[in-house]
């Protein structure tokens, strides 16, 4: 199986290599693509970027948790706040919210804060829901053995709640990463923040192929190591409770 | 609960305001939403209307807009895009997601390629689209692909697989030849999966639409947004994206309904 696997790459590869020999103008190819991404690396500044924009969107992924976490806690824990903001969280879940970019430039100019606004916006709800189910979860099973104990305020939050709501919570980091990151590259393309989105934007105007693909690899390559890295966070937060699935 | 069996008196009127139950639920939710509405009222008399107008003004925006026709051209344009690029990716994911899913040397040849663009923020693939189709209805419609196919793709080959091991033994157990299990047992058993792969499909080709009308052409319900932000016309703007809310949510809804409508027997997501 794993042959096949390598195989279906290498076509894949070769194909494109061929196509990028009959007009590179339009395909590039995998070496051009190569020496672009080099180039960028050496002269583009391209690690800089990078990093800034990873740097941007885990502090902004880390304020979207917070407030997403707090939110899902008050519904969870709560019915009078369930009852009262229930109904706008779950209409914010299931609409574009990347829409709203525009009104937070205005809101927020077009520096950090506004990138870091944009990340919470887009990401803050899809934590909401996790962390509301496991704290529901939580309270269904450990309130009476916490009660027996004489367990409750504080400890209770920190010591049995968090923890009990840790694996739901990692599981919405998990679904949001994807998300966080794409709003921090519309943030930095909307209004030319430096990073990934005006690597973008570079791109988008000069419409250079070896560039244009060299910059979605580079995406790419940043999507995929966020994803594994969040994905072995998730199994290892969930290590003993295996069951939790989205 | 249990005690209800021994209640013969109906409650007051007012013991139904105060005491539990859905009256009392909802009067919480109308009076909380008053108070959001009156929250956002003082909020927008102390700031510059550029910043945050009064609900009134917003109202008053979308009133302006929709005289102007100014909504109705921007939607009208932004149907069309969905529409076309949803056709392409709804006959392309569920087609594709039955073969690949359903021959596994093909989805190991071709499920790595594709894993890695379902990893990459599909906003990276805007530079590609504009080299490839410029900035016009096409490229659009290529961006909103980009966006739903995977989404249906997905969910469809998934579907597959895991009906899979359920059904299809029994008719090979029967000799039954494959493509008639394809089409007597596979088809039927993914209709659940096809229908929430669409309706994820709809959802993410919304963003698709958006982000084209922000970063290619300008038209559509993407580019009054943008226009109306770069214009500081914020009640519009803020008019405009209660349009966004409401087309987001109504679609989803309305598939879900849909959804259970047509497979009420398993609703995946």
């Amino acid at each position: 199986m794993k042959y096949i696997k390598v195989a279906g790459v290498v076509v894949f590869l070769l194909l494109w290599q061929l196509a990028g020999q009959i007009n590179p103008g339009i395909y590039s190819s995998p070496t051009l693509v190569v020496t672009e991404i080099v180039r960028l690396f050496t002269e583009g500044g391209l690690l800089g970027l990078v990093f800034g924009t990873v740097a941007t969107m885990l502090l902004g992924w880390a304020f979207a948790a917070v407030i997403g976490v707090f939110t899902g806690f008050l519904i969870g824990r709560y019915r009078l706040a369930s009852l009262v903001l229930e109904p706008y969280l779950v209409a914010l879940y299931s609409v574009p919210l990347i829409a709203v970019v525009p009104l937070l430039v205005i809101w927020f100019g077009i520096g950090q804060t506004f990138l870091l606004a944009t990340i919470v916006v887009a990401t803050g709800i899809m934590l909401v829901f996790p962390t509301a189910a496991g704290t529901r979860e939580t309270v269904r099973v450990y309130d009476q053995v916490a009660r027996a104990y004489c367990v409750s305020g504080r400890h209770f939050l920190f010591k049995v709640l968090l923890p009990g709501a840790l694996p739901f919570i990692a599981t919405g980091m998990r679904i949001s990463v994807q998300r966080a990151l794409m709003a921090v590259i519309v943030g930095q393309f909307l209004v030319g923040h430096p990073g990934l989105g005006t690597l973008l934007s570079d791109a988008r105007v000069r419409l250079d192929a070896d560039e244009v693909f060299a910059v979605a690899l580079v995406a790419l390559a940043v999507g995929a190591a966020l994803t594994a890295l969040v994905g072995w966070a998730d199994r290892t937060l969930s290590a003993w409770r295996p069951e939790v699935t989205s | 609960m249990t005690l209800a069996h021994g209640k013969t008196a109906a409650p007051t009127r007012l013991a139904a305001l105060t005491g539990p139950g859905p009256v009392r639920d909802w009067t919480i939710r109308v009076a909380a939403f008053c108070a959001l509405l009156l929250a956002w009222q003082l909020a927008a008399q102390n700031v510059s209307v550029a910043v945050l107008p009064t609900p009134r003004r917003v109202w008053e925006g979308m009133a302006g807009l929709l005289e102007r026709g100014d909504l109705q051209l921007a939607w009208g344009q932004t149907a069309v895009q969905v529409a076309a690029g949803m056709l392409l990716s709804a006959v392309f994911g569920v087609v594709l997601g039955v073969l690949i899913g359903w021959f596994k040397p093909v989805d190991d040849a071709i499920s790595p390629l594709l894993n890695a663009v379902f990893l990459m923020p599909r906003i990276a693939l805007v530079p590609l689209i504009a080299l490839w189709f410029g900035l016009q209805d096409t490229a659009k419609i290529a961006l909103i692909l980009s966006f739903s196919f995977f989404e249906i793709f997905f969910t469809v080959r998934n579907g597959v697989k895991t009906i899979e091991n359920e059904f299809v033994e029994v008719a090979k157990a029967y000799c039954i030849p494959q493509w008639t299990v394809l089409r007597k047992v596979v088809l039927p058993a993914i209709t659940p999966y096809v229908m929430t792969g669409l309706r994820l499909g709809l959802v993410y080709a919304l963003v698709g639409v958006v982000l084209g009308g922000f970063f290619l052409e300008s038209n559509g319900i993407g580019g009054l947004i943008y226009a109306l932000g770069s214009d500081f016309r914020t009640a519009e703007l803020i008019a405009a994206l209660f349009t966004v809310m409401l087309v987001g949510l109504a679609v989803n809804l309305g598939l879900h309904r849909l959804e259970n409508l047509l497979a009420p027997w398993k609703v995946t997501r």
